[in-house]
């Protein structure tokens, strides 16, 4: 497994954003975290670093509810651009929703790893960055 | 030549013949019956004629010589007969039998006389061959005897009267039948009336004046046996006719038809049910009647009257005539089908009546089959349930409404607690961080940081509360509201909206426009509408907002368009009225705007839908009840 140097946090809640940078910064300061409001800022930025490696991303909080291009429209958007990321992200749904067919549709997905409801604490964090969390 | 020769034998009774006699050698040759001479005593045949020898099948010189004993049946009987013959000379008309010379027997007919012959006296006896006349005989006293038997034996009583009404014959039958009842037994030359009780001999003897007058009658009564056995007869007399017309007697003829009665009542009774079953059938239920093709041949007065058609302009028509169009084609393909092999058919069909009512009916097709198996009508019984259906398909709306409702809600309660719980995980976390942070400076932040969130949290209430006030508003109050009114008052609060904009609001609706509303929602639901349409404004051109009001089927179709920027449906279609959702990446867009306005028309009755194309416009047309 490679090194998690790169993560993006894809919400439109800018005080979870906030928190959710100090805390993964508390835990390992020498990672490049990213911040996107929207599905479709998130997708433009994998477009436009498809050969830089480094401004990749290893992993990949992902809201649903969001404005222009949510969670799942981001989803259907990587899927198609997939093939030509150089590397391997791993991607976690974090969202306040508890509606079972959220759930079902992250499951749906071989490319979502994991479905986390917030709050996003430390504990659940330090054991993401370690890529522990199944 | 036969009489000649009986009158010269009558003649020997006066003496014998004597057989030199010219004539009679002429006579003896040439008869037509056989004549044989032979000696009483031994019955030795002395001469023979042609006749005689074909008769017994000998040749002559064979015949002559041989004892007549050898060819007679029954010898004493002739031997007596010649006794006889020897005392009074002649015997007449003597019947016997005899052989011929192959053995078969022959019925004669015997005239004998005695006579010289060549100086002896020997009988002269001439002999008829009565077979045929004989068997002629039998049959007829057989086939009489069969007739009897048949008369005897037949189910039918005869009594055979003379023209003045006695009793001249009848057969057995005859005696068993009503008579036994007057403790009588039927006998000959008794008078016919005796056999009835007085209070018939009137018209009995008015119907026989007629038959004796040439006519037939004929009548049928009926008897109790005991309470419930019940005995039919008929009678009838028939007139016999003798010569010159005249009338010479009378045959009654009494048959007993108990059971053909019984038959005649039996069907009698089954087809009074049938039509009284066919009355309560008629009487209960819509009835029609059509050949194999579909068209109608017969109608009831049910099926007019909740057809509203008239039985002539029913009567050929094709069962097509009350289809209302409710049901697919192969709904009827599969119908006729099933009948057209001879099978019942049962459903419910939606028709059409005349004027264009649209009735139910719960029906049963029968197939009336031919000898063959094969559907020769269809009889269609049927009966209304228009009030059931009725009730099913507003059960069935009440269902959807509830479910809908319920879908509705549980997708609610989500929404609430999504918004909820990222407020609190927040409110979480800012907490953690204020633990942890000794720098004033960062509490403070923090501080400023719990004070966004507790600020966005009341917000979130505040929403949720006016939509759980729409959900929960069961009377909400409906009045008539005038519609241009309410457009001029909307724009007035979206003045400074248009004028930076540089909208053009062009309302088509005429003063006078009544809908019933509820005055607050129609103010909320226009203000959304129309602020959403200058909002959303393309932003290569000025936005243009038509509003129109139409009449749809029972209530009235209230339509916005625009020229904006537009939804693309097909990604968003399903989120579109949905709570928090937003399209544009507007900074003021809260998503909150369309999922109350759609709440609202739905708290009213009304629905709403859209049409959009991105970089186009959009139009929302809002159904009002």
């Amino acid at each position: 497994m490679e090194k998690l140097e790169t993560i993006f946090i894809v919400d439109d809640d800018e005080i979870y954003q906030l928190f959710t940078q100090k805390s993964i910064l508390r835990l390992n300061k020498d990672l490049s975290i990213f911040s996107f409001v929207n599905g479709r800022d998130a997708i433009q930025r994998l477009q436009q670093n498809l050969e830089s490696n480094q401004a990749l991303p290893d992993l990949i909080l992902l809201d649903i509810n969001m404005p222009v291009m949510d969670g799942w429209q981001f989803m259907d958007a990587y899927l198609s651009l997939k093939q030509s990321i150089p590397k391997e992200i791993t991607i976690y749904i974090v969202s306040s929703s508890i509606a079972p067919s959220d759930k079902d549709k992250a499951a749906s997905y071989p490319a979502i790893a994991g479905f986390i409801s917030k709050p996003l604490n430390l504990e659940v964090l330090e054991k993401l960055i370690h890529f522990k969390l199944v | 030549m036969d009489l000649d020769l009986r009158m010269e034998v009558d003649r020997t009774q006066y003496g014998f013949v004597n057989a030199s006699d010219y004539r009679y050698e002429y006579l003896f040759e040439n008869a037509n019956d056989a004549i044989l001479i032979f000696e009483p005593s031994t019955e030795v045949i002395l001469n023979a004629n042609e006749k005689a020898c074909k008769l017994y099948g000998f040749e002559k010189s064979e015949l002559i010589g041989i004892s007549l004993k050898q060819l007679t049946k029954n010898v004493a009987q002739g031997e007596a007969e010649i006794q006889k013959l020897l005392q009074h000379f002649t015997v007449k008309n003597y019947e016997t039998q005899q052989y011929r010379k192959d053995g078969s027997q022959v019925d004669l007919l015997i005239n004998s006389s005695i006579i010289e012959y060549e100086g002896k006296p020997a009988v002269l006896s001439i002999n008829r061959d009565v077979s045929e006349r004989k068997r002629a005989e039998e049959a007829l006293s057989k086939s009489e005897a069969n007739l009897q038997t048949i008369f005897e034996n037949t189910d039918i009583g005869y009594i055979l009267m003379s023209n003045t009404l006695l009793i001249r014959s009848f057969n057995r039958p005859a005696g068993l039948f009503i008579f036994r009842k007057h403790g009588k037994i039927l006998q000959k030359d008794d008078d016919l009336f005796n056999y009835f009780p007085p209070e018939r001999i009137a018209g009995l003897k008015l119907m026989l004046q007629s038959v004796l007058q040439g006519k037939v009658m004929e009548y049928e009564r009926n008897l109790f046996k005991s309470k419930t056995e019940e005995y039919w007869y008929a009678v009838k007399f028939t007139p016999i006719t003798g010569k010159n017309q005249k009338i010479t007697g009378v045959v009654m003829m009494i048959e007993n038809i108990t059971e053909r009665k019984q038959n005649e009542i039996a069907l009698q009774r089954s087809l009074k049910e049938i039509s009284d079953y066919k009355f309560a059938l008629d009487a209960s239920s819509i009835v029609s009647i059509t050949n194999p093709r579909g068209t109608i041949t017969f109608v009831n007065d049910n099926f007019c009257k909740i057809s509203k058609y008239t039985a002539e302009e029913l009567l050929g028509q094709d069962h097509a005539i009350i289809n209302s169009g409710f049901h697919p084609k192969s709904f009827f393909r599969d119908l006729w089908n099933t009948i057209a092999l001879g099978k019942i058919w049962k459903g419910e069909i939606c028709n059409k009546a005349k004027d264009g009512t649209l009735y139910w009916v719960d029906n049963t097709i029968l197939p009336f089959l031919d000898a063959q198996g094969r559907p020769y009508q269809y009889i269609s019984i049927r009966n209304e349930i228009t009030e059931r259906k009725q009730a099913e398909f507003e059960l069935q709306k009440s269902y959807n409404l509830v479910s809908d409702q319920n879908k509705r809600l549980l997708n609610f309660s989500y929404i609430v607690s999504h918004n909820l719980r990222s407020h609190a995980s927040n409110i979480k976390t800012i907490l953690q961080f204020l633990k942890d942070a000794d720098d004033p400076q960062e509490r403070q932040m923090m501080l400023g940081h719990l004070e966004t969130v507790a600020d966005r949290l009341d917000e979130t209430l505040h929403n949720l509360n006016e939509v759980v006030s729409i959900q929960q508003n069961d009377n909400l109050q409906l009045e008539l509201l005038d519609l241009y009114t309410y457009v001029q008052k909307v724009m007035e609060l979206l003045q400074d909206q248009i004028v930076a904009k540089n909208a053009q609001i062009k309302s088509n609706i005429e003063p006078n426009v009544q809908v019933r509303w509820n005055a607050a929602y129609l103010e909320s639901i226009l203000f959304n509408f129309i602020s959403n349409a200058i909002k959303y404004s393309h932003p290569d051109r000025a936005p243009e907002v038509k509003i129109d009001y139409l009449k749809h089927e029972n209530g009235g179709l209230l339509q916005i368009e625009d020229n904006g920027i537009g939804i693309d449906l097909e990604k968003n279609g399903d989120k579109l009225f949905g709570m928090y959702k937003t399209f544009h990446g507007n900074k003021d867009a809260k998503g909150l705007g369309l999922f109350i306005a759609k709440n609202q028309i739905e708290a009213m009755g009304g629905k709403v839908e859209v049409r959009s194309t991105p970089n186009v416009g959009t139009t929302f047309m809002i159904y009002i009840q």
